[in-house]
């Protein structure tokens, strides 16, 4: 049961996600049916799936919410500022709702129950207050809710309709059918209808007497045994019928029973009566209630079961289309994958050496296949950078609300795939980052008026494939960096000297410094010089870079630049002596030839002439105080970052290599300018260099 | 020129013990009047005989051609019980269903 509760709570977050999509959407354009079906259908199955999964309170809560985007559906409500709003903070009290498994503390509880007062304010009357109400009388304490699964159950999810008449005393006898009803919900998802047509007149009636019977649809994997224990206390003279109607063995692309075949199993309609109604070109539940064949409320209690088939069905047909895999085990998966990268490249070694051409034949099918499987698996981490963008949505609207800003949040490239892993590790970072363009970036409207820009500012968040990464960019077209006050901040820091020639984009690399803010006001939202450095950090961690330019007073773009996955890259493998290092290719432009009379012309300086252009280069023996004589003519290795150049003086350059990278151990943690390591085919290990830290670590002495 | 419509205050307990005498005063007014707005704000305590009651108030006024209608504001118990037990909106209730 835990894993199907798991499978539940992931299943809920995602649909959040997209309740919270929508009613973003919804905001900006209310008259959008389309969304509003989608978020009705969101909340609609995390009730329904809570309900399932033992989650009673966010079924019911839901339930509630459901309500309201009902009464939008049907056109009695408007969706506006106000109901999205409030709409959000109840998606907000489910999120809370199942990370607490319905535990709620008392400051939970009296959120809950007043976003319940204001959710039934506008879902019965136009009236705004809700008066104080007269109360129930109480009644039986409810037994508590026992799991859905219980022994004995075989798991699988079934459909039952359960057809209860209390008996004419029962309301004398204490049998109170809500307490029953309540309990049967602890059960299974259930659809209620009450049959009213049997209550008499008032002149004819006796209140004391019951005079109401229902019709219950209930979606559960329990037994029949299960959903008669809430019957238990019903009175002597009581009506029960459960049968089961559906379960999982029939396959979901097996149409929904025909109305006409309900009320026929439900023996409402005999086989003449049907076969007349079959004739008739009117829907056949119409025209047998228009004949009195059958009452309106029977039809529409088949109609209901009907509806409840054909959902279950359809989520079997979804179910056996997409598989869902706990990422754990595809973390294992591509793990295994890079080793079978290695072991074949060790084969394709040997055979290379043996020279055996049968056993070349095979290491090189085992190449092609083992390149076949690690694309394919690294694909199915794939996964678009949009299912992110959502909860960005939500932060630049809230916090737009807190600073009294006005600002509007642009998206482009969700499509744009990505390592799941990165895509999970980049939330936090961008969170700072838009934070930030908010916070400091977006001027007030009134400011915004007299800059001759639109009161509403812009944060734009692009994303898009370039030279074998993933670039990211957050564009703001607020106040920009201020130049000037970063120098001064950077000089009072000790960090450069007041007369040192620094670019304005060297200068805004400053702002990842930790501590380093230059915001007068320190908000709740940031200003605390606490953040940027954090993001770097997340972002060095990715292997990625992060770069500013800004304009003073048009604005500020950030840009990420990320690898595509982390685990395997395409490398160019490099040795000095006889060690063995791999250079990420994204960052390799060229390699020429460094002779003595290169060196000589250097004046002992380490740059090289490249084709017009001084190039800075860094010795990778003395670097890594690798031992052993230099050959008479060593190879450079140009890279580029973000335009500059910058080169690596190694002995040899083997070739291109496909790297598998592992981690390095806590002891090299801290050493710049690697990023991990790789086994090669020999069995030898290889350390991956970070070019462009490496490049930095060199600058910095 | 339309006849104003008789208010009825429903007050007290609506009750399995009380709920007769609530039966009597509904009827009464339906008599006397075509249209019958009735607060419920007053009530204390209620029970399912009470959901009953009204729904038959409200069959037996469509059946003599009159109205009966409940203008109090929501009432969250009502509404819950009503949803607990899958009551369904009368034919001609608006927006204020379920009371």
């Amino acid at each position: 049961m835990d894993a199907l509760r798991a499978v539940f709570k992931e299943e809920a977050l995602e649909l959040l996600t997209e309740l919270e999509d929508g009613l973003l959407e919804l905001e900006e354009d209310p008259s959008n049916m389309d969304v509003v079906g989608r978020i009705f259908r969101a909340i609609h199955t995390i009730k329904g799936s809570g309900g399932m999964f033992g989650y009673n309170a966010v079924s019911e809560f839901a339930h509630d919410v459901e309500s309201v985007l009902d009464r939008i559906r049907n056109g009695k409500l408007t969706a506006d500022k106000g109901i999205i709003s409030l709409t959000l903070e109840c998606r907000d009290m489910l999120d809370t709702m199942i990370d607490v498994e319905e535990n709620l503390t008392d400051e939970m509880t009296a959120k809950r129950d007043s976003l319940l007062l204001r959710l039934k304010a506008v879902g019965g009357q136009k009236a705004e207050a809700v008066a104080e109400p007269p109360r129930p009388t109480p009644k039986p304490v409810e037994a508590p809710a026992e799991d859905k699964l219980k022994a004995g159950s075989d798991g699988k999810l079934k459909i039952y309709r359960v057809r209860f008449t209390p008996g004419p005393n029962s309301l004398k006898d204490g049998c109170d059918p809500q307490a029953i009803l309540k309990e049967l919900k602890n059960v299974g998802e259930c659809k209620i209808t009450t049959r009213v047509s049997s209550l008499p007149l008032l002149d004819e009636l006796d209140p004391t007497l019951s005079h109401l019977s229902w019709n219950i649809i209930i979606s559960t994997t329990s037994e029949v045994s299960d959903i008669s224990d809430a019957f238990i206390f019903m009175d002597s003279q009581a009506n029960l019928k459960i049968e089961k109607i559906d379960d999982e063995d029939i396959p979901g692309d097996e149409p929904a029973p025909r109305l006409g075949d309900i009320l026929k199993d439900r023996g409402e309609v005999d086989h003449a009566a049907m076969a007349a109604a079959e004739l008739k070109r009117e829907p056949i539940g119409q025209y047998l209630a228009k004949c009195g064949v059958v009452t309106p409320e029977q039809v529409e209690e088949a109609l209901v079961e009907q509806e409840v088939i054909r959902d279950q069905r359809d989520r079997r047909k979804v179910n056996t289309t997409s598989v869902r895999v706990a990422a754990e085990k595809l973390d294992y998966l591509v793990d295994m994958v890079g080793e079978l990268v290695i072991a074949q490249a060790r084969l394709t070694q040997i055979s290379l050496k043996r020279n055996d051409s049968e056993v070349m034949s095979i290491a090189e099918e085992v190449e092609r296949l083992t390149a076949e499987l690690r694309d394919s698996t690294l694909g199915i981490r794939m996964v678009p950078i949009g299912t992110t963008f959502g909860r960005f949505r939500r932060l630049v609207r809230d916090l737009g609300g807190e600073l009294n800003k006005m600002a509007e949040l642009e998206t482009e490239g969700a499509d744009t795939e990505m390592d799941k892993t990165v895509i999970e590790q980049l939330g936090d970072p961008l969170v700072h980052i838009i934070r930030n363009s908010i916070d400091h970036g977006i001027e007030h409207p009134d400011e915004r008026r007299a800059a001759g820009k639109p009161e509403s500012g812009t944060v734009k968040l692009s994303a898009y494939h370039g030279g074998g990464c993933v670039i990211i960019t957050i564009q703001d077209d607020g106040a920009g960096l201020n130049p000037e006050k970063i120098r001064r901040k950077a000089i009072e820091k000790g960090l450069i000297m007041p007369d040192a020639e620094i670019s304005d984009r060297e200068l805004f690399q400053y702002v990842f410094g930790a501590g380093f803010s230059t915001a007068e006001k320190v908000s709740n939202v940031s200003g605390r010089g606490v953040g940027m450095d954090v993001v770097k950090r997340a972002i060095d961690q990715l292997r990625g870079n992060i770069t500013i330019d800004s304009v003073k007073g048009k604005g500020t773009t950030i840009t990420i630049r990320l690898p595509l996955t982390l685990a395997i890259i395409e490398g160019l493998l490099v040795k000095v002596s006889e060690e063995n290092y791999v250079m990420p290719l994204q960052v390799v432009e060229e390699c020429v030839d460094l002779t003595e009379k290169d060196l000589a012309a250097a004046h002992g300086h380490h740059v090289a002439h490249v084709r017009d252009e001084l190039v800075p280069y860094v010795r990778m023996r003395e670097w890594f105080a690798v031992e052993g004589e230099k050959p008479p003519i060593e190879q450079l290795v140009i890279t580029t970052n973000d335009g500059e150049r910058f080169g690596f003086v190694v002995d040899k350059v083997v070739g291109q290599h496909q790297t598998v990278i592992k981690n390095l151990g806590v002891m090299y943690r801290d050493v710049r300018g690697l990023s991990g390591a790789t086994i090669l085919g020999d069995g030898t290990v290889a350390l991956i260099l970070d070019a462009r830290g490496l490049a930095q670590a060199v600058a910095d002495g | 020129m339309t006849e104003a419509a008789h208010k009825l205050d429903l007050k007290g307990d609506a009750t399995l013990q009380t709920i007769e005498g609530m039966k009597r005063e509904i009827l009464a007014a339906l008599e006397k009047a075509p249209r019958v707005e009735a607060s419920i704000d007053g009530v204390k305590e209620f029970d399912l005989t009470f959901v009953q009651l009204l729904l038959s108030a409200q069959k037996t006024a469509a059946a003599k051609g009159k109205t009966f209608e409940v203008v109090s504001l929501p009432n969250i118990y009502l509404v819950r019980m009503a949803e607990e037990l899958g009551i369904p909106r009368p034919e001609g209730v608006g927006d204020n269903w379920p009371w």
